[in-house]
C-alpha cells in the first residue's frame, strides 16, 4: 500500500515509519551538541513525528477507504456472478459453471436401479444420484445415510430404521417411510433376478410411521445391513421417489448429484445438488461430467491433451507407462483379483483333481508376470478383512508341485484334459490363464483355454457348464459373500460337502463379536475340501489425474464401489 | 429412371425384410439370451429365470413376437430396448448422424486424396513418384486401423491439439469443435481408402489409356489433356464409383474400430454393445438403417453409371 507524503513523494507506509525513527535516533545523536540545538532538534523530531503521526492517521483513513472500496468491489462481483448465472439461466448455457471432466471405461446402461446387476456400468449414475438407507465403508464398518439410526431385534428377525428428516428428493418431494417401501416393494416386484435374490430373506416392509420403516426377515439375519449398504446391491437398496413415474428415462434421488444428461457412448453429466441435506459433504464444483472412454491408449491421450482430469486405466502396463510422469498423481490400492472356479461337474469333481489345481497354481508367478510385481498372492478374501485367514495358513493354497503330481499319480489322473473357459473381455487377459496353463501343465495336468464372448461365457458359469472358469472380483462390505457358493456356478455344498451349510448360516448369524471365527471356519472348510473356488492375488488398481487440474481424488471407493466417494472428493486445483 | 427407382425400392424393401427375419432367428440361435445377460453373472434360480423370461416376453414363441415387432417396425416404432428401456428409434437417431458423417467426409477425403493421385500414376506410369504412390499406397492398405488409429490419437493428443479431442459435439451445436472430433477418426479412414482408390484409379486409367477410342480421339487431334481427364478418365471411373458405393455402405455400419478409439458415440459403437447384450430388438433397426444406407449408395452408383458411360444408357 502507498502512502502520499506532503508534496507528491510517494513512500510506502513501513518506509514512513522507519524514516520517522531514524530522523529521531539522528537528532538523540546530534544532542551531543549544545542545548539550543538539542531544543531545536527536539522541536524538529517532534514535528516530524506529528508528521508521521499524521501520515499514519491519513494512512489508516487510507485503510479504511481501501477496505471500503474492496467490500464494494466484492459486492459487485457477486451482483455480476448473480447476473451471469441468471444470463446463462436464461440463455439455457453453462456460462462460468466450474466443471471437472473426468473419463470412465463403462457405458451407463440404464437409468433405473431394478434392472443394475451391480458393478462399473451401474456406478457412476447410481451412487451418485440414488442414496441408501445406511453404506458401508471400506474399514467393513456400516455408516448412517438416509436412516439417522438403526437396531436389530433381539431375536434378529427385523430391523428398524429411523430416517433422516427433511431430505428431498430432486423433484421437490420429502422422503417418508412411504418411498422406503415404494423403492423395495418395487425392486424386488419387477428387479432383474440379480435385485430380487437380494431380497430373499426380506418378508415385508411396515412403516411405523413417516420415518420409521421396518424390515422383517423370513430367516434370522445378522448380515441383512450390509446386503442394503452395499453399493454392488443398489438395484434392491436404493431410495426412490414414489412420486416419479418415468424412473428409466429421468432418475430422480436424494444423493449429492442430480441427473443432467446422458448420450451413450459419449458423456454422462451430473450437476452438484445444492439443496443436499448434508451441504458440507459437497464439493468445490458445479457439473460433473463423465466421458465414456474405452480404451487405455484413448483415456491416456484424452488425460495428456488436458481433455479429462482424471482416468481409470485397466491395464498394469498403462498405469507403469505413467509412473515417472511429475505432471500426474497415480492412486492404487489392491482391489481386483479373479477366483478360479471348478464346477464340482463332471471332470472336476473329484476333490483330489481340483486340490491338485489349487496346489499347482503359481501365484506368485501371476504377480511377477502378469502384473509386473503390482500384485499379491491371496485368497478370495480382501487383504483388508483383517480376521481372514492368510493364503500360508489354508490347506491347499501354498504351491506345492510334489505333492500336486503325487495326488494326480495316486490317483490316476494322468493324461486329464480339462477346459478351461473365461470371457474375451477386460479385464480378463490372456495372458493371466496362459501363466496358470503353464502352471498346471509341470503338474501333468492339461488345460485347454476357451476365451468366449461374455454373453457366451455368463450362461455357461451360471448353469456349471464348464470344467474351470473364472470371475473377477474385488472388496465385499459383507464379508459372507468371499466364501458363499453361488447358485448355479458350481455343484451345490448339498451334493459335494454337506456340513457347509450349518458353517455358512453359522456365519450369516454370528454377531460382529462372533463373525471373525465364523469366517474362519467356513474358509478353513472350504480350502480342505477345495470348494467352491480358489483365490489367485490382489492386483493395484486406481485412479491416475493431472496434477494441474485436480489436488485431490480420493480411490477408497475402488474397494466399496461406491463411486461417490470420488466424484465428492474431486477437488480441482488451483 | 423412374422404372429403375421403383424397381430398387421394391427390391430394397425386400432386401430388408428378409434381413430382419435373418437376424431375428439367428438372435434366437446364439448362445445367451438377453435375460441372462441382464441377470448377470449372478444367475438366478430356474424358476426366477422363467418368470423373468415372461416379464421380457421371451417365453412366446418367435413367429408371434416378430410379428408383433414387424406390425410396429412397419408403424415406424421400433420399441424400447429391453436392456435400457430407452427408445431404440431415438438412440439410433442420435447415433445414425455420427457414423454417417464420418463416414461422407472419409470418403469425401479418399476420393479428393486418391482419384488425382491414381490418374497421376496412370498417366506417369513408373515414374519415381508413381512408385512412391504405389509404396506408400500398400503401406497405408497394410496398417490396420486399430494401429494406425491409435497413433493418430497419440500423435494428435501430443502434437495438433487444435485438431484432437475426446468428445464428440455435433456439427449444428459446434461446427469447428465438430472438425476437432472428426478430422482425425476420418483421416484415419480416408487414408487407407484412398490407398484403394489410388490402386483401382491407377489401374483403370491405364486399361482406359489403352482402348482404341482413346487413340482415335488423339488421331483426330484432340488435345493431350482432354484425352487423358475427359475420355479416359470418365472411362475409367466406372469401377472406382462402384469401388467407392461399397466402401460408403460398409463404412457407415462398419466404424466400430474407429468409433471406439476417438470415443465417437456412433452406430458401430452401438451395434457391437447391443449385440454383446444380445439386445436383438435394437440390432435390427441399427442393421436396417445400415441396409438403407448400402441400399441408396448402391443405387445412387447405379444412377451414375449411365452419366459416366454413354453405352449404359441405351442398355436401359
Amino acid at each position: 500500500m502507498i502512502f502520499q507524503i506532503g508534496g507528491g513523494i510517494s513512500m510506502p507506509r513501513p518506509m514512513l515509519t522507519l524514516s520517522a525513527s531514524l530522523l529521531s535516533l539522528a537528532l538523540v545523536a546530534g544532542a551531543c551538541g549544545d542545548d539550543s540545538e538539542l531544543i531545536a532538534a527536539q522541536e524538529e523530531a517532534a514535528a516530524a513525528q506529528g508528521a508521521a503521526a499524521a501520515a499514519q492517521g491519513e494512512a489508516a483513513a487510507a485503510q479504511e477507504e481501501a477496505a471500503a472500496a474492496q467490500e464494494e468491489a466484492a459486492a459487485a462481483q457477486e451482483e455480476a456472478a448473480a447476473a451471469k448465472e441468471a444470463a446463462a439461466a436464461a440463455a439455457g448455457s453453462d456460462v462460468d459453471l466450474r466443471e471437472v471432466v473426468v473419463s470412465e471405461k463403462a457405458e451407463v446402461y440404464n437409468f433405473d436401479p431394478k434392472n443394475s446387476a451391480g458393478g462399473e456400468f451401474d456406478a457412476p449414475l447410481f451412487t451418485s444420484v440414488f442414496e441408501t438407507l445406511v453404506r458401508t465403508t471400506p474399514s467393513g464398518l456400516v455408516e448412517p445415510l438416509l436412516a439417522e439410526s438403526w437396531s436389530m431385534a433381539d431375536d434378529k428377525m427385523s430391523y428398524t430404521f429411523n430416517l433422516r428428516q427433511g431430505v428431498k428428493f430432486h423433484n421437490g418431494e420429502s422422503l417418508t417411510c412411504a418411498d422406503v417401501k415404494y423403492s423395495v416393494d418395487r425392486a424386488v416386484s419387477d428387479g432383474i433376478p440379480m435385485v430380487q435374490q437380494r431380497a430373499d430373506n426380506l418378508a415385508e416392509i411396515t412403516c411405523t410411521d413417516d420415518y420409521t420403516a421396518v424390515y422383517h426377515m423370513v430367516e434370522p439375519d445378522t448380515t441383512f445391513v450390509y446386503t442394503i449398504g452395499d453399493s454392488t446391491g443398489l438395484g434392491f437398496s436404493s431410495i426412490l421417489t414414489s412420486t416419479n413415474s418415468a424412473q428409466g428415462t429421468s432418475p430422480v434421488g436424494t444423493g449429492p448429484f442430480t441427473f443432467v444428461s446422458y448420450v451413450p457412448g459419449s458423456a454422462l453429466v451430473l450437476d452438484v445438488n445444492r439443496d443436499y441435506w448434508n451441504p458440507s459433504a459437497l464439493p468445490d464444483y458445479d457439473r460433473l461430467q463423465v466421458r465414456i472412454i474405452k480404451e487405455d491408449a484413448s483415456m491416456v491421450a484424452a488425460l495428456r491433451a488436458g481433455e479429462v482430469a482424471l482416468i481409470h486405466p485397466t491395464s498394469a502396463a498403462t498405469t507403469a507407462g505413467l509412473r515417472g510422469d511429475g505432471s500426474v498423481t497415480i492412486d492404487d490400492i489392491p482391489t481386483r483379483t479373479f477366483w478360479i472356479h471348478a464346477s464340482k461337474v463332471g471332470k472336476t469333481r473329484d476333490d483330489n483333481l481340483v486340490k491338485a489345481l489349487w496346489l499347482c497354481m503359481d501365484r506368485q508367478a501371476l504377480a511377477d508376470v502378469v502384473y509386473m510385481g503390482e500384485a499379491v498372492p491371496w485368497s478370495t478374501a480382501h487383504p483388508l478383512v483383517e480376521y481372514a485367514l492368510k493364503p500360508e495358513e489354508l490347506p491347499n493354497y501354498t504351491r506345492d508341485v510334489a505333492a500336486g503330481k503325487k495326488l494326480i499319480a495316486d490317483n490316476g489322473l494322468e493324461g486329464t484334459q480339462l477346459d478351461f473357459v473365461y470371457p474375451t473381455r477386460a479385464p480378463y487377459e490372456d495372458v493371466f490363464f496362459e501363466v496358470l496353463q503353464a502352471s498346471w501343465a509341470e503338474c501333468g495336468i492339461e488345460v485347454q483355454l476357451s476365451p468366449v464372448e461374455q454373453a457366451v461365457w455368463i450362461p455357461k458359469l451360471i448353469n456349471a457348464d464348464y470344467d474351470l472358469s473364472s470371475t473377477d472380483q474385488g472388496w465385499y462390505s459383507n464379508p459372507y459373500r468371499y466364501v458363499l457358493p453361488r447358485t448355479g456356478w458350481q455343484a451345490m455344498p448339498d451334493e459335494i460337502l454337506p456340513e457347509l451349510i450349518p458353517a455358512l448360516a453359522a456365519l450369516a448369524e454370528a454377531t460382529p463379536e462372533e463373525r471373525p471365527e465364523a469366517f474362519r471356519a467356513v474358509q478353513m472348510m472350504e480350502a480342505e475340501n477345495a470348494y467352491p473356488y480358489s483365490g489367485t492375488v490382489y492386483t493395484n488398481t486406481g485412479h491416475i489425474y493431472r496434477n494441474d487440474l485436480l489436488s485431490n481424488a480420493d480411490h477408497s471407493w475402488y474397494l466399496t464401489g461406491d463411486k461417490r466417494v470420488l466424484y465428492l472428493s474431486l477437488t480441482p486445483a488451483d | 429412371m423412374i422404372l429403375l427407382l421403383g424397381r430398387r425400392l421394391l427390391e430394397a424393401v425386400g432386401v430388408l425384410f428378409v434381413l430382419s427375419v435373418l437376424i431375428y432367428t439367428i438372435g434366437t440361435l446364439v448362445p445367451g439370451d438377453i435375460a441372462q445377460q441382464m441377470t448377470g453373472i449372478e444367475g438366478a434360480t430356474p424358476e426366477r429365470m422363467a418368470e423373468f423370461r415372461e416379464r421380457l416376453g421371451l417365453d412366446r414363441p418367435l413367429l408371434v413376437r416378430y410379428a408383433d415387432w414387424l406390425g410396429d417396425a412397419v408403424r415406424g416404432d421400433f420399441g424400447v430396448s429391453l436392456f435400457s428401456e430407452r427408445d431404440i428409434g431415438a438412440d439410433i437417431r442420435a447415433q445414425f448422424p455420427v457414423s454417417f458423417e464420418i463416414a461422407v467426409v472419409s470418403v469425401m477425403l479418399a476420393v479428393i486424396i486418391g482419384i488425382p493421385l491414381g490418374v497421376y500414376g496412370a498417366v506417369h506410369t513408373g515414374s519415381i513418384l508413381d512408385r512412391l504412390l504405389r509404396g506408400l499406397s500398400l503401406i497405408f492398405f497394410s496398417v490396420p486401423t486399430f494401429v494406425s488409429g491409435v497413433l493418430f490419437v497419440w500423435f494428435g493428443s501430443m502434437f495438433l491439439k487444435p485438431f484432437y479431442t475426446s468428445y464428440y459435439i455435433p456439427f449444428t451445436e459446434d461446427p469447428l469443435a465438430n472438425l476437432r472430433a472428426i478430422s482425425l477418426p476420418c483421416l484415419a479412414i480416408a487414408l487407407p481408402a484412398s490407398a484403394s482408390i489410388i490402386q483401382m484409379t491407377r489401374s483403370t486409367m491405364i486399361s482406359s489409356l489403352q482402348e482404341p477410342f482413346i487413340d482415335t480421339a488423339r488421331v483426330k487431334g484432340v488435345r493431350e489433356t482432354r484425352v487423358r481427364y475427359l475420355h479416359a478418365l470418365r472411362d475409367a471411373l466406372g469401377p472406382v464409383v462402384t469401388l467407392i458405393g461399397l466402401m460408403f455402405g460398409a463404412l457407415v455400419g462398419g466404424l466400430i474400430i474407429v468409433e471406439q478409439i476417438f470415443n465417437l458415440p456412433g452406430l458401430g459403437r452401438g451395434v457391437l454393445v447391443a449385440i454383446g447384450q444380445r439386445d436383438f430388438p435394437y440390432v435390427i433397426a441399427a442393421s436396417l438403417a445400415i441396409a438403407t444406407v448400402y441400399i441408396a449408395a448402391n443405387l445412387v452408383v447405379d444412377f451414375l453409371y449411365p452419366i459416366l458411360d454413354p453405352r449404359q444408357r441405351d442398355q436401359e
